[in-house]
């Protein structure tokens, strides 16, 4: 029954991919035909004449959710630190404020922001797309962080400091090994939010920050699905190549075993 | 040299939790603070740890003033009772943290984390995760951890809480052990009395901030300095009277106390434990309740409108049923009395005069008893 259910589940997944890879390779297929009209290699054909400057995109796409993500997580680290083990003045004020972009949608987000940086040089830079980008996926990577840093306590740090460590290798030899799988967490969805950006970056970008997202969508608001289909596999195949990549360090980081985090500690 | 707090003071929030407090430990003493939760027993321990800052106060270690200096440069090693053991390292590697950051050798290290495990019964579990270990085990690795940071002054904050009785019992043996072969400076916190009586070479009663009375452990029990010092260490009774010319005198007759109780003459109440209270066939106290308690019957008794808690270890009461052809029975009288060699009388000021605190321990001859 429950290999079953896998089956059923991984089908769901897969299908829909394989039909992706039927449409890049299909140039006309009319209801209620069953099975294309047309078949060519256009697509492939001209995306492979533009693997130089999709390169380029794909580069400048990675880099920037890269940073993105670094930047929302280590944002995030230090905030959920003041707000778990600090009390100061306006501390529920702040805490409340860091949630908003939750609450307003990306493109009233973006409006705002874009009115905002156009006073200023941020409008049109990768600087500008990069900061919206930070401050749209760091409510996802400070929930998952506030909340980990709470349940993890100063309980482990407050011993490495007993045992004569200082404040700051506590925290490197003790909480962050243990924060790690929501660190990675936080990382890979602050990364997912910001690569799949589309309007924020067109809008702030100007049309002269491409990343893949920028590059994808005109193709699929066009019509052109086999062009879309095989920049969306692209898409797929390079996102997951990073995800394996970030497992590939989270393994190197903690010596290739799960942390245990919240074991009672 | 030793341990030596004056005039600790450290308030939390507008809660004052230590209030001038002080404190004396010598070298390779093992001290139990033995107060209920809430007391500030383990806001003391993480004060003296450089854990929380104190708002006055001195703190000197071996004769160094240790209150301004931060937790890692103290030398002051805590255990606390949720262990805290670090979950992405191993038996081995948690011993090894406070070694490595000493900058020992890898050789020396290794051989000093062996060493350790031998001494806490652990030999060759180095390699086991945190979590593959049972209770008892994790203790002691803990021990393990805190020995291989050389601490000067230990601190054991309810460190066998979490285990079982047996367990608790094992461990705390175990500790006492070790203080015996390595004399670290030894401050445990407990709430366990019995833990505390076992345990320490002296007990420091504590109770809102402050300590009550710090003494040896038989002294403790036998001679607490108030009523609250007593009612710590187990249940009391007490008999109201009057001290005159070095007798004192009460319902259960007269305690003659030897020269130099004369000059204190006027009333006081004798405090007598549970267990230093006999009883016989009939007299003026009505049995209201008994429970059986293994190797114990306790009983509870109304004698002038007062509740009086006796204990009678199982044989005597055994011995006194058979004396009597059948078991005490609820409503039924007897007479009560104070049992030979209880040791010395206490005398305390009657519960609604005196300052609190303020104790004369009479000093009975020998042979007087009831």
């Amino acid at each position: 029954m429950r290999k079953a259910f896998l089956i059923l589940l991984s089908l769901l997944i897969l299908l829909p991919l394989f039909s992706l890879f039927f449409w890049v390779f299909t140039e006309r297929w009319p209801w209620p035909n069953i099975l294309p009209k047309d078949f060519s290699e256009r697509a492939l054909k001209s995306t492979i004449a533009r693997a130089g400057e999709l390169g380029n995109v794909f580069f400048t796409s990675i880099l920037l959710s890269l940073l993105a993500s670094f930047f929302s997580v280590l944002i995030a680290v230090l905030s959920g630190r003041a707000l778990a083990f600090y009390d100061f003045p306006g501390k529920r004020l702040i805490s409340s404020l860091m949630l908003l972009p939750f609450l307003v949608p990306s493109t009233v987000f973006s409006m705002g922001a874009q009115i905002l940086f156009l006073k200023t040089a941020l409008y049109s830079s990768i600087p500008g797309v990069l900061l919206c980008h930070i401050l749209y996926s760091l409510p996802y990577a400070n929930i998952l962080l506030n909340e980990g840093t709470r349940a993890l306590g100063e309980g482990l740090e407050e011993q490495a400091r007993v045992l004569g460590a200082g404040p700051v290798r506590a925290f490197f030899s003790v909480s962050l090994p243990n924060l790690f799988p929501l660190l990675l967490s936080a990382f890979t969805m602050a990364y997912v939010i910001s690569i799949s950006q589309y309007f924020m970056t067109l809008l702030i970008g100007g049309g002269r920050v491409k990343t893949f997202s920028v590059v994808m969508v005109p193709y699929l608001q066009s019509g052109e699905r086999n062009f879309a289909a095989l920049y969306a596999l692209i898409f797929l195949l390079v996102t997951t190549l990073v995800f394996f990549i970030f497992e590939g360090i989270a393994r190197a980081c903690t010596g290739g075993r799960r942390a245990e985090l919240f074991s009672d500690y | 040299m030793g341990l030596s707090i004056r005039d600790l003071c450290f308030g939390f929030k507008e809660e004052e939790v230590l209030l001038s407090l002080s404190l004396s430990v010598e070298s390779g003493e093992f001290i139990s603070v033995l107060g209920k939760s809430g007391c500030g027993k383990s806001t003391l321990l993480k004060v003296i740890a450089g854990l929380l800052r104190p708002e006055s106060g001195e703190i000197l270690l071996d004769g160094e003033n240790i209150a301004a200096l931060p937790p890692e440069k103290r030398g002051t090693v805590i255990v606390f009772q949720d262990l805290r053991l670090f979950p992405n390292m191993n038996v081995f590697e948690n011993i090894a943290f406070p070694m490595k950051l000493r900058k020992l050798s890898r050789e020396k290290i290794r051989e000093r984390a062996e060493e350790l495990l031998s001494l806490v019964e652990l030999p060759g579990l180095g390699r086991r995760r945190i979590r593959e270990l049972s209770g008892g085990q994790q203790q002691r690795v803990a021990l393990a951890r805190a020995l291989a940071a050389k601490p000067r002054l230990l601190l054991l904050d309810e460190a066998f809480s979490g285990l079982d009785e047996t367990l608790r019992r094992e461990m705390g043996d175990f500790v006492r052990r070790l203080h015996e072969k390595k004399r670290i400076t030894t401050l445990l916190i407990t709430h366990q009395k019995d833990e505390a009586l076992r345990l320490s070479d002296r007990i420091a009663l504590m109770s809102g901030g402050r300590i009550l009375q710090y003494d040896t452990p038989e002294r403790i029990y036998h001679c607490p300095k108030s009523r609250e010092a007593a009612s710590f260490l187990g249940e009391t009774n007490y008999f109201p009277g009057e001290l005159r010319g070095g007798s004192f005198f009460s319902s259960l007759g007269e305690i003659p106390l030897g020269s130099g109780e004369e000059e204190r003459d006027g009333r006081c109440e004798l405090m007598l434990r549970p267990q230093e209270i006999g009883i016989r066939e009939g007299g003026d106290s009505i049995l209201l309740r008994k429970s059986y308690e293994g190797e114990s019957w306790k009983l509870l008794l109304e004698r002038e409108g007062r509740k009086l808690r006796l204990s009678l270890s199982s044989s005597e009461y055994e011995a006194f049923s058979r004396s009597r052809g059948r078991e005490p029975g609820e409503g039924e009288r007897f007479g009560i009395f104070r049992r030979e060699g209880s040791g010395l009388p206490v005398l305390l000021p009657p519960e609604t005069e005196g300052e609190p605190g303020e104790v004369f321990h009479g000093k009975e001859k020998a042979g007087a008893g009831f």
